[in-house]
């Protein structure tokens, strides 16, 4: 009888670990996968990124040509992407601050060129992409042809529109806007207003992110 | 009902079956507060200041897009039930008594590991606490060993039950 017993007591048990590795091994797997997003599959609103209705907008003022900025782009913004922009609890809205030299210009020109198209987003990260640093002669007239090419844009049109500088009124727009809102330091984020100077780490940005999202909805 | 878990337990005691269901009925509450918060979208009591909201808000709180919470309140209705059946019988002697208590105790051991993992993930990748989740967990633990107690004080044979009686 107590052979019986603990049979079925070890049956339970044993039943009851597996069922709890492969409960643990598919929400870890789920978790990490669940923002593995496309951007084409996004709704783009120019420099804006996300659904209209998402609760907490990211704004991060940056520079082409900034080191940092090319990090977080590359790596915070690819992350809030896929963590809550996909969701719809964000939207995140890229804000030239283009200060370093005239290259971060007319990168931000090209990019608002890009927009024009619905390209904005895949040319923004490429041109963060191909960064190379500060004044390296990288961002020139015909790089960022090269790669408006690469991606597929109407040449026609993103050549018209970089010659007659289409997009310079919104990226002065944001400029102006990042000076009265104190940035002096790229890159800056704004999540719901709070300002976050520099690079956060990421564990900072999604506690700020999860925090306003938490008193919006 | 204490009569009855005395008497079904074939004058084993009664406390486990009896804290056993207690502790499952205030945990499917826990459970039922969190997926009430998901369902209506309101915010959370919590005294952790946004902790719970944070974690509710985690792509971790959610399992093929259905919020975890969901699933914890089904764990312990099915707990409850597969309990509530089990004080009743006189004996485990019964393939499907022996059975269900073996399923009741792997569903068990199986939530109490999954709540331990989602404790660590809300306090090393989403950095932040709530005092329902870390409630829960505790519960689903604590029940663990008034569970093994509990079956493993019952009969597994009807010649031991007579004997008993």
């Amino acid at each position: 009888v107590a052979e019986v017993k603990w049979r079925w007591l070890t049956a339970g048990i044993v039943a009851g670990l597996l069922l709890g590795t492969v409960m643990v091994t598919l929400s870890w797997r789920s978790g990490k996968t669940a923002g593995n997003v496309d951007l084409t599959d996004l709704p783009a609103d120019g420099k804006i990124l996300g659904y209209a209705d998402a609760p907490v907008l990211v704004e991060v003022f940056s520079d082409y040509q900034c080191p940092w900025c090319a990090r977080a782009a590359l790596e915070l913004d690819q992350e809030i992407t896929r963590e809550y922009v996909a969701s719809g609890r964000a939207r995140l809205q890229f804000r030239d601050f283009p200060f370093i030299g005239m290259e971060s210009y007319w990168a931000a020109i090209a990019a608002g060129c890009a927009a024009e198209q619905n390209k904005y987003w895949p040319y923004h990260y490429k041109l963060f992409e191909e960064q190379q640093g500060e004044n390296k002669s990288r961002y020139t007239e015909e790089n960022l042809k090269k790669w408006a090419q690469e991606l597929e844009l109407d040449m026609a049109a993103f050549n018209r529109c970089y010659a007659e500088e289409t997009s310079a009124l919104s990226v002065r727009a944001d400029y102006q806007a990042g000076l009265q809102r104190k940035v002096y330091s790229t890159p800056t984020y704004f999540v719901n207003g709070r300002q976050v100077v520099g690079m956060p780490q990421w564990r900072e940005l999604q506690k700020i992110i999860l925090e306003e999202y938490a008193k919006a909805r | 009902m204490s009569t009855d878990a005395a008497k079904s337990l074939g004058g084993r005691p009664a406390w486990p079956a009896m804290s056993y269901l207690v502790l499952v009925g205030i945990g499917c509450i826990d459970a039922a507060y969190l997926a009430w918060g998901h369902l209506s979208g309101a915010r959370l009591v919590c005294l952790t200041g946004s902790g719970c909201d944070i974690v509710a808000a985690s792509r971790y709180a959610y399992l093929f897009g259905v919020p975890v919470a969901y699933f914890g309140l089904l764990l312990y209705l099915a707990m409850g039930l597969a309990a509530w059946w089990l004080s009743r019988q006189p004996t485990l002697a019964t393939p499907l008594a022996a059975a269900v208590a073996a399923g009741l105790l792997g569903l068990n051991v199986a939530s109490a590991l999954f709540s331990a993992y989602l404790t660590w993930v809300a306090a090393t990748v989403i950095d932040a606490t709530c005092n329902w989740c870390l409630f829960s967990a505790v519960i689903m633990w604590a029940l663990l060993p008034i569970l093994f107690v509990w079956i493993a004080s019952q009969h597994y044979d009807t010649t031991d039950t007579e004997v008993s009686q």
